[in-house]
């Protein structure tokens, strides 16, 4: 079983061509949504709707830089203080190239940031390219204790179903 | 006290100049003088002249009781010469006494000496006819000026004593003097107007000029008349001679009465204020005996003239305060008017000028110099500016003698020999100077008092001035730094806010597409497209304002550049866009320049972007691109055989969304050549343009040297 993707994201219009765009890059992995970054706290501490959930980080966090409650940045700012988190890959997904932001968000321990572009074929490579280098090449740091895991996974996918 | 040696007349010789200043020790013999023990009345001393005065060799008179030589002979006579003699150092007239062994009446003058009394004598002459001083008097308080009074003077002196020659001076603190007025018979040379330079005239001899009086010489040709015994048997010293009326010209002022053509001469000190400020002096070419009634009416309207000289001066202190009063308010309104206050003060140069009563001024300013009226080259007068400043000093420096402050610029004492200069800023060496010309030899008019005061005055509101500017400044800043806070929080807004739904436009309209394509009409498949190259489109325009924004706030990171390779690769960039069209490049001499690259690389590319778009359907474009140097920096151009532009249009070219051609025509944003311009004038550079419709256009950028670059909101903030 693959570790699913977060994508966290609250515009309808955005989520909808997102995950058509994660759709078209033909990953296998599962799309979890959350539409706020509250939620998203819940879903990866594992409380409120998402105390059920199985156990796992996902393999990767796809985090809208303006989100209503906790944005994006204060997310970030929670992974990576979160012992059990810190070491999940995060990619901004944003409207803005506003330098500020870009700043901040690598000072917070970003892996990678993506201005999402106006033109829908680009978006659609965007996404896909960040899907298959984030959710399937990366591997976590050595030593990491979702190392095996993640080679399990790379394992996983290079058997045949 | 006599008229010295005229400024251009021959220099005098070390020698008869020394003796000037040394006490005199011998008298004219037209009189006679004896030294007398003050408590006892005995003769210690005796002129020689006594022989031919009174018949009797010196040594005969020696020890004998002045008292009982004269008639009456009773010791009454010297409790009179005891009376008169209470205080040190004053002469008085006694009137006339008459002697036992000889005829005829002596007018006699006493003052003390120590212990000693010094009585001189002279015979006397018929009473003078009584001056008419009450109408000189009404006619001096109708006098406006110094001159005007001493023009009067003159006049009434030659009159009253027939001297061939009357003229008065003024003199400067110093003791320069100028010949300001004159009354001459025939055969007299003309003095008036003359300089004389200060000789011989030391603090201390121009102190006593008032004790001493007026000086009378009748014959500079008789033989000086020595006491005997030469010292006094009391003190053992030569007796001090110099408060005598009777005492004998020195060897400098008998060589300038030569020099002025003078037999006989008389001077009067005029005082003012406690000091010497200038003197009458009269001339005659034979000798020429004088009563003592006469030189006391002159001596009397000497002083009636210098009581009315101070009065003028006073007077006249009191109109110049007033006067700088006013002139400091118009340069102090002035300079307000204006953005700097060299601009402001240039803008009222007549009240530049009076207001240091200066015949030149400049402004040093940077390195910008101004100069007004007569003044030295702005060459001069910059690295006059520069040695003031390597002397350091914040206060008024001013000189009347420039030549003799700084003899490297002696050369300069036609129009600047008297210097007042007035730093104007804490940091920088910026000064506003005036001038004056040579005025006796090597020294101007000196600067008043009250002209130094407001000078002082005048600076200390400058740099308030100055300060306050500085101010505004500082609060302009402060009020950019706010706009341009607004002004990130509004792009912001519009790259975030603006931008998603243009992106769901264009992803839903290319969605749409997909999945419905086939089943669209041609028309709605064309408003579909339509739909989608809009939302990309405005995509670009919200993403180049945001460049454009970014590029006015971002820090320049400047280092050197070499334009022919940074223009090379641009080349290469662009080479898709020319669509296989070709073009003639005409590469001129590109210098390196001192500027940020990355902003560098995209303002060049943006012209030569243009230049390749406005060229379409030229065959063949020529894009010719030069620079060439420029007050330390460079101009660089780029040129092109395009559409060009009319002129009248020049004002929009470099504007934000401006466009001088239609869409269909030329595809584009309308804000490449806005971020030219911003860019080079982050840069402290300026872009500017020539075209002719049809005909292709020239864009230039001038970049400064490497310099600090402009400051910007952002570099203010920081």
């Amino acid at each position: 079983m693959l570790k699913p993707i977060l994508l966290v994201e609250d515009s309808p219009q955005d989520l909808e061509l997102t995950l058509i765009a994660l759709e078209r890059s033909q990953l296998a992995n599962d799309v979890v949504v959350a539409r706020d970054g509250e939620e998203a706290a819940d879903y990866l501490c594992r409380r409120g709707h998402h105390q059920d959930r199985p156990v796992g980080n996902p393999a990767v966090i796809l985090l809208d830089l303006k989100l209503p409650k906790m944005d994006g940045l204060e997310l970030l700012q929670f992974i990576r203080g979160d012992r059990g988190l810190q070491n999940v890959p995060v990619v901004m997904l944003t409207s803005s190239s506003e330098e500020s932001d870009l700043v901040r968000a690598y000072d917070l321990g970003v892996n990678a940031y993506v201005v999402k572009p106006v033109n829908f074929p680009d978006f659609v490579r965007a996404i896909g390219e960040l899907g298959v280098f984030w959710a399937v090449l990366n591997e976590p740091p050595p030593g990491s204790l979702r190392r095996t895991a993640a080679r399990s996974n790379r394992d996983s996918r290079s058997q045949p179903t | 006290m006599h008229l010295p040696s005229p400024a251009s007349g021959k220099d005098i010789p070390a020698a008869r100049a020394s003796g000037s200043t040394r006490p005199p020790h011998a008298i004219q013999p037209h009189g006679f003088l004896l030294v007398l023990d003050r408590a006892r009345g005995t003769i210690l001393q005796a002129s020689a002249s006594v022989r031919q005065h009174l018949n009797a060799p010196p040594a005969e008179l020696l020890g004998q009781r002045l008292a009982y030589l004269v008639h009456p002979a009773d010791g009454r006579f010297h409790e009179r010469l005891r009376a008169a003699t209470q205080a040190e150092r004053i002469p008085h007239h006694l009137g006339t006494v008459a002697f036992i062994a000889v005829g005829g009446r002596f007018d006699l003058v006493v003052h003390r000496y120590g212990e000693s009394i010094v009585a001189e004598f002279e015979p006397a002459a018929p009473q003078a006819r009584p001056s008419d001083l009450g109408g000189f008097v009404d006619q001096a308080q109708r006098c406006q000026t110094a001159d005007e009074l001493c023009e009067l003077a003159v006049e009434r002196i030659r009159r009253m004593t027939g001297f061939g020659r009357v003229v008065s001076l003024e003199l400067d603190p110093d003791g320069h003097g100028r010949v300001n007025a004159e009354r001459r018979g025939r055969g007299y040379a003309s003095l008036l107007g003359r300089h004389f330079p200060a000789v011989g005239q030391p603090p201390q001899a121009r102190a006593d000029a008032r004790a001493q009086g007026l000086n009378y010489i009748p014959d500079t040709g008789s033989e000086p008349s020595p006491l005997e015994p030469a010292r006094h048997p009391g003190t053992g010293a030569c007796t001090d001679l110099s408060l005598a009326s009777l005492r004998a010209a020195t060897p400098t002022l008998l060589h300038c009465l030569e020099d002025v053509g003078a037999r006989a001469a008389m001077s009067l000190p005029l005082m003012s204020q406690g000091r010497l400020w200038g003197m009458i002096a009269c001339h005659h070419a034979q000798p020429r005996i004088m009563p003592q009634a006469v030189r006391s009416q002159c001596d009397l309207l000497a002083q009636v003239v210098a009581l009315q000289i101070e009065a003028r001066l006073a007077q006249a202190e009191a109109d110049r305060r007033h006067e700088l009063q006013r002139l400091t308010g118009m340069l102090l309104a002035a300079m307000s008017r204006h953005d700097s206050v060299p601009a402001g003060l240039a803008s009222v140069p007549g009240a530049l000028l009076e207001f240091a009563d200066a015949t030149g001024a400049a402004i040093v300013h940077g390195d910008e110099c101004q100069t007004f009226g007569r003044a030295p080259s702005r060459r001069a007068v910059q690295a006059l500016a520069a040695r003031l400043a390597r002397k350091g000093g914040t206060g008024v420096f001013h000189t009347a003698s420039l030549p003799d402050e700084a003899p490297a610029f002696a050369s300069l004492q036609g129009v600047a020999c008297g210097v007042l200069a007035l730093p104007i800023s804490e940091l920088h060496a910026n000064y506003v100077l005036w001038f004056r010309p040579e005025w006796t030899r090597g020294r101007a008019r000196p600067w008043q008092a009250c002209e130094l005061e407001s000078a002082a005055e005048l600076r200390t509101a400058i740099t308030g001035i100055v300060l306050r500017k500085a101010e505004e400044l500082a609060g302009l800043a402060d009020e950019l730094g706010r706009i341009n806070q607004e002004l990130e929080a509004f792009s912001y807004s519009v790259s975030h806010d603006l931008r998603a739904p243009l992106r769901h436009i264009a992803g839903y309209a290319d969605l749409l597409r997909e999945y419905e394509g086939p089943r669209l009409s041609d028309r709605g498949a064309r408003y579909l497209d339509n739909i989608g190259d809009s939302a990309r489109f405005a995509g670009r325009l919200v993403d180049a304002l945001l460049t454009f924004s970014q590029m006015g706030r971002s820090a320049l990171r400047p280092s050197q550049i070499d334009l022919s390779q940074a223009l090379e690769q641009i080349r290469r960039e662009l080479a898709p866009d020319l669509d296989g069209r070709q073009v003639d490049w005409i590469m001129g001499e590109l210098p390196s320049v001192h500027a940020d690259a990355a902003y560098m690389h995209l303002a060049l590319r943006n012209l030569l972007s243009n230049a390749i778009k406005y060229t379409r359907g030229r065959d063949p474009a020529v894009i010719e691109i030069g620079a060439w140097p420029r007050h330390g920096g460079h101009v660089i151009y780029v040129r092109d055989n395009g559409v060009g532009f009319d002129m009248k249009y020049v004002g929009k070219l470099f504007g934000v969304f401006q466009r001088l051609h239609r869409m269909e025509e030329f595809e584009g944003t309308g804000i490449g050549l806005a971020n030219v311009r911003r860019i080079v004038e982050r840069h402290g550079g300026r872009v500017w343009a020539e075209g002719t419709p049809g005909q292709g256009a020239t864009f230039y950028v001038f970049l400064p040297g490497a310099q600090p670059p402009a400051a910007t909101a952002a570099d203010m903030k920081e």
